[in-house]
């Protein structure tokens, strides 16, 4: 079986995703109900909120998921599930419910780790692709995956063989970006809101850029701090808030500091290319930024549109496909790991 | 065949009975903070055992609590599953009215709602009640009830049975089926929280978005 067709759910935080995809790539359906309004209100996700939202949502979004594909039960041939890292009481609802089907329709179960189907979202392509599909990542691949729950720089040597390079050491990308946005009293979520007042603003300020002691580590609790220092500079004033050169400078500094390490792990690794994942590739100064400073090392930068960025299933079922062809199968005792890490390989 | 899940405390109670409520098999055991990888092997175990298979379930049943919010969450996950994988009913029924519709002689039956507090369902009441621990020493005090091993260690309760949920689920939902044969919605059939999520007022409520 070469082209395994994978029903894939991802209920890691506030997104209920559920997909069909075929062969690691092809996505046949891929269904996402998002909490993201519900969150507006308290400015952050709840996690309580997101657990029971996850379930109530978890049914009708396989639901759709299989109507939009057109698959019957008989047509697949696995079930598989984000089994961590995550909320736990998120995670809990898609691998029960996975669980469940799996046994129900005595499919075998694929396990995927969350960061991997963010790196897997680079070997999609939507129902309408011409065969042949278009070629895959090269290897060594290097992936930034950036978003409200992780910032790691992963060399990736061949299917399902990770090194760590490096990794935030305090706040997410994405986490930063809605603190600040918070602070600036832009809309929840911040990224995007950010995004949208930097557009055209003249930066108002330099912010430091972070000193790590990993050469490829990130830190952005510091960038914070100086922000909050920054727009309390300006109350003590009594002076109106620049927030939208306030936002363009926030937005540098991070941007700066995720390409200037990628560039850096790219050229010390001879890469092949590299590849983008997770909530905050949507952002756009980050893509060109990246993508410019590689052009000049001739590296390529690999990009999933926006949609499969963002938390959903489709990814999960790539990651899901490779490990089927492999073997790896979860059985009815599969956890929840809210810390689940990939099975890094040494340093390299 | 009913099959009963109850995942309300960490005392889980899985059972088998005929559509009409009839008990067939059953079985309980302390799961600890392990609900999510115990519940689905010890419920395939107990089909294996009484020589059923998922394919002879007629509808799903399942405790809607108020108790853990881990263990509801885990049993309400593995109950959709089936139910929409199988295409059967599911039926949801509070789970302390089961613990007491178990054990005819109890007075109350008590689930963890936190640290120091507890849910209280006492015989004859409307519905569970959230009382905190000193309260539920009173209130208790000289009577029998149900509640799970860990809250009677934690909070020193005194004679207390541990609950077995499943057997009354499935008697309880056999009647509820016979009434109503399409039973709950499968999409909207949550746990009875009782409680908005901590540091909140309510719980938000509205649609998700459809990306
Ligand atoms: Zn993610």
């Amino acid at each position: 079986m070469t082209t395994p067709r994978i029903l894939a759910i991802e209920s890691s935080c506030d997104e209920t995703g559920v997909a069909v995809v075929v062969g690691g790539r092809r996505i046949e359906a891929n269904q996402v109900a998002s909490q993201v309004a519900l969150h507006a209100a308290t400015g952050g996700i709840v996690p309580e909120v997101a657990a029971r939202q996850q379930l109530r949502w978890i049914v009708p979004t396989v639901e759709a998921a299989l109507a939009e594909s057109g698959a019957a039960w008989s047509d697949l041939d696995a079930v598989a599930v984000t089994y961590g890292p995550g909320l736990i009481g998120s995670l809990l609802v898609g691998v029960n419910v996975a669980k469940a089907l799996s046994v129900a329709h005595d499919l075998p179960l694929v396990g995927v780790n969350h960061i991997e189907g963010h790196i897997y979202a680079n070997w999609l392509t939507d129902a309408a692709a011409a065969d042949p599909l278009p070629a895959e990542p090269a290897f060594p691949l290097l992936c930034l995956v950036v978003s409200g729950g992780h910032t790691q720089l992963v060399l990736m040597h061949d299917h399902g063989r990770y090194t760590l390079l490096g990794q935030t050491v305090d706040d997410a990308a994405g986490e930063a970006f809605d603190k600040v946005g918070r602070l600036l009293d832009l809309p929840y979520p911040g990224g995007p809101a950010i995004s949208a007042a930097a557009v055209n603003a003249t930066p108002a300020t330099r912010f430091p850029r972070a000193r790590t002691e990993g050469a490829y580590d990130f830190s952005f609790s510091g960038l914070k701090t100086a922000v909050l220092r920054e727009v309390a500079g300006y109350r003590d004033r009594g002076a109106p808030i620049p927030v939208d050169g306030i936002a363009a400078a926030f937005q540098e500094a991070v941007v700066d500091a995720l390409a200037t390490k990628t560039v850096a792990a790219a050229r010390d690794h001879g890469v092949a290319a590299v590849a983008l994942g997770g909530g905050v590739a949507a952002n756009r100064v980050l893509r060109e930024t990246l993508a410019h400073r590689l052009e000049s090392e001739g590296l390529g930068l690999l990009v999933p549109p926006p949609a499969w960025c963002t938390d959903n299933g489709a990814m999960i079922g790539a990651a899901a496909g490779y490990r089927f062809a492999a073997g790896d199968r979860a059985d009815a005792a599969l956890e929840a790991i809210p810390n689940l890490a990939l099975p890094w390989l040494g340093a390299a | 065949m009913i099959l009963a899940i109850d995942g309300a405390s960490t005392d889980l109670s899985v059972a088998l009975s005929r559509p009409d409520g009839t008990a067939v098999a059953g079985v309980s055991w302390t799961a600890a903070q392990r609900q999510s990888a115990e519940l689905l092997p010890r419920i395939l175990d107990l089909l294996a055992s009484a020589d059923r298979r998922l394919a002879d379930l007629t509808a799903i049943a399942v405790g809607a609590g108020p108790g853990s919010f881990t263990g509801l969450r885990v049993a309400m996950a593995l109950a959709k599953g089936l139910a929409f994988g199988l295409d059967r009913p599911i039926v949801g029924v509070p789970s302390l009215v089961a613990w007491l519709e178990g054990a005819p002689d109890a007075h109350a039956g008590v689930a963890r709602a936190g640290a120091r507090e507890a849910y209280l369902l006492a015989r004859g009441a409307d519905g569970p009640e959230i009382v905190d621990r000193d309260e539920l020493g009173r209130r208790l005090a000289g009577h029998s009830i149900v509640a799970p091993v860990e809250l009677v260690e934690a909070f020193a309760l005194a004679d207390a049975r541990a609950p077995d949920g499943g057997p009354a689920v499935a008697r309880l939902a056999a009647q509820r089926l016979a009434a109503e044969p399409a039973g709950d919605d499968l999409s909207r059939l949550e746990p009875i929280y009782l409680r908005a999520p901590r540091g909140l007022a309510a719980a938000p409520e509205g649609e998700v978005k459809w990306l």
